[in-house]
């Protein structure tokens, strides 16, 4: 079976074509390479157009005529150019190399070149302003006005150019306009390649420090675990009597020691769990879910007291897009933060409808949210309700950050607000399907 | 069933003396210990045990090389092989098993529970091979 090739226009052939890396990465900046490449292929088309009359009417030495179109030819491939090109000054070159070098030894030469020819003329100051500033349209027209002038007094005193008769006034100013448009235009593609090559240096070191961060983070993490499961293990054997029973006293302290060593272990376990959500080696896997079965999953948080659910008219059989297998972790997290702050009160979970999406709201009735900490920063990695020394509060401060990386992974929201009458609401939303 | 003998290697001491009293006292376990791949290769070879327990990250020879060697013995290559493991990567896990081992078991583990969990991984790794076969 053949299948026919779906039919691209050339814009669409040039817009697929690979990126240098450095473009890529910043679209603003492709977007203006593309456009001085465009401008380019317009230029190289009058150039070209201009390069065939001559030829027809006077035509070039053999030479010269090689060089015009080749310089012809690199305009037509800026486009390709300016996105292959790892040296910013290969299409930087394309026009400084076609306004300053050919046109200037073809005038030298021939006393005078119509490059593209008096049109150009009124453009000129306009696309130098364009792409070389307002400094370089500035500097354009005041060398056109002292050039003017000195054309006209070597006119006025009859002085003979080594190469031929003075040029015409009018076509040597649009050389020259053309340039400085030339040498603007250049400068312009090597300053944004430049820049384009630092804010990739940047990007490159960020990466390289969140990258060495996640690193400590996994290492320090694992490295605790060993440990940890030594003495977990020795701790349990001895809280269960394994080795023969321990005095009173004795017997306490291992229970300290063991309730401690747990709650290190979950600390552990919280981090090594937003650092795998974080650099996405934990993936998330959406998939159509009804609300009541996500929901399902609450029962498996361990040791946490069950909340009462309500839900609005039906809001729980509506289908969401969401990960199921993370979010034991969304409702462990959100349950444990209720019993954190507003301990012993009670924990409802509210599931509504609307416009869309679906949200789940966990409210308690505790102090509400803190007054020093922004309700969104609260989703933040290790920002916790009270900022300071105190660390009353059991807990990271990461759970909150890993409802949100599950939640926002799936496509959703987070957010939390006082609960009218006292306590604090925390909320996420997922994407109805439609 | 008669309790099943214990090949439990890992480098660290200390984590060596609590999986073995853990398997020893609370599941009834005969086990024997061995500080490294090369050396549980050896005390297998000698007397092939009922299950393996392997730690991941040792010195010289690692958990996955150890299991492949024990692959290449004829007389210990349907000896279920158990990692432990402090890694938790999802990614990690699924591979130790697309290598041949019979489960992994996550530092830090429930040492009440160590027992009846490598018994029953070992069982299903068991009924696993005779259904292939």
């Amino acid at each position: 079976m053949t299948t026919t090739p779906p039919s691209l226009s050339l814009r669409e052939r040039l817009a697929a074509l690979p990126v240098h890396p450095n473009l890529a990465r910043d679209p603003e900046s492709l977007d203006r390479a593309r456009l001085l490449a465009r401008t380019g292929m317009v230029l190289g088309a009058l150039l070209s157009a201009s390069c065939l009359h001559r030829t027809l009417t006077d035509p070039l030495p053999g030479p010269l005529l090689a060089a015009e179109l080749v310089s012809i030819l690199m305009f037509l491939a800026l486009p390709v150019l300016v996105r292959f090109s790892p040296w910013p000054w290969v299409p930087a070159m394309v026009p400084v190399s076609a306004f300053l070098g050919i046109p200037a030894l073809a005038a030298y030469l021939q006393g005078g070149i119509e490059v593209p020819g008096l049109a150009a003329l009124p453009l000129a100051p306009v696309v130098a302003t364009f792409f070389g500033g307002p400094f370089l349209g500035a500097f354009a027209g005041a060398v056109a006005v002292v050039e003017v002038g000195v054309f006209a007094y070597l006119d006025h005193i009859g002085f003979v150019f080594p190469g031929g008769p003075i040029p015409d006034i009018a076509n040597a100013r649009t050389n020259v306009l053309l340039l400085l448009i030339g040498i603007g235009w250049g400068c312009s593609l090597l300053y944004e390649r430049q820049r384009l090559a630092k804010v990739a240096a940047l990007h490159a070191e960020e990466r390289r420090t969140a990258e060495s961060k996640d690193r400590l983070i996994s290492t320090v993490s694992h490295e605790l675990r060993s440990p940890l499961a030594a003495v977990h293990g020795a701790l349990q054997l001895l809280d269960h009597n394994v080795v023969g029973e321990l005095p009173e006293e004795a017997a306490m302290l291992v229970h300290i020691a063991l309730r401690n060593s747990t709650r290190l272990a979950s600390l552990v376990d919280e981090l090594l769990h937003f650092q795998a959500l974080h650099t996405g080696a934990l993936a998330i896997q959406v998939q159509p879910v009804r609300v009541k079965e996500l929901l399902h999953e609450l029962h498996d948080v361990p040791e946490l007291p069950q909340p009462t659910l309500v839900s609005s008219a039906g809001s729980d059989a509506v289908v969401v897009l969401a990960d199921p297998a993370r979010f034991v972790a969304v409702w462990a997290n959100l349950l444990s933060n209720a019993r954190r702050h507003a301990p012993g009160s009670e924990v409802d979970i509210e599931v509504t409808d609307t416009r869309g999406w679906v949200r789940v709201a966990v409210s308690d009735r505790g102090p509400g949210l803190p007054p020093d900490v922004a309700a969104d920063s609260l989703f933040e990695p290790f920002v916790q309700g009270s900022v300071g020394l105190d660390r009353a509060k059991e807990g990271a401060g990461l759970g909150l950050a890993i409802v949100r990386a599950v939640v926002e992974g799936c496509g959703g929201r987070v957010g939390a607000h006082d609960r009218e009458g006292g306590g604090a609401v925390f909320w996420l939303e997922l994407p109805e399907v439609a | 069933m008669p309790s099943p003998s214990i090949l439990l290697v890992d480098d660290d001491d200390d984590t060596r003396t609590i999986g073995r009293m853990a398997l020893a006292r609370i599941g009834d376990i005969d086990v024997r210990c061995a500080a490294d791949g090369a050396q549980a290769i050896e005390m297998a070879l000698a007397s092939p045990p009922d299950i393996v327990l392997l730690d991941v990250m040792m010195p010289g020879m690692s958990g996955p090389e150890t299991l492949a060697a024990f692959r290449e013995h004829h007389t210990l290559h349907a000896v279920p092989v158990i990692f432990v493991t402090a890694t938790v990567s999802p990614d990690e896990l699924s591979s130790y098993e697309a290598q041949g081992a019979a489960g992994v078991i996550c530092k830090p583990y429930d040492v009440m529970r160590l027992a009846s969990e490598v018994v029953r991984l070992s069982e299903a790794w068991h009924r696993a091979r005779t259904r292939s076969t």
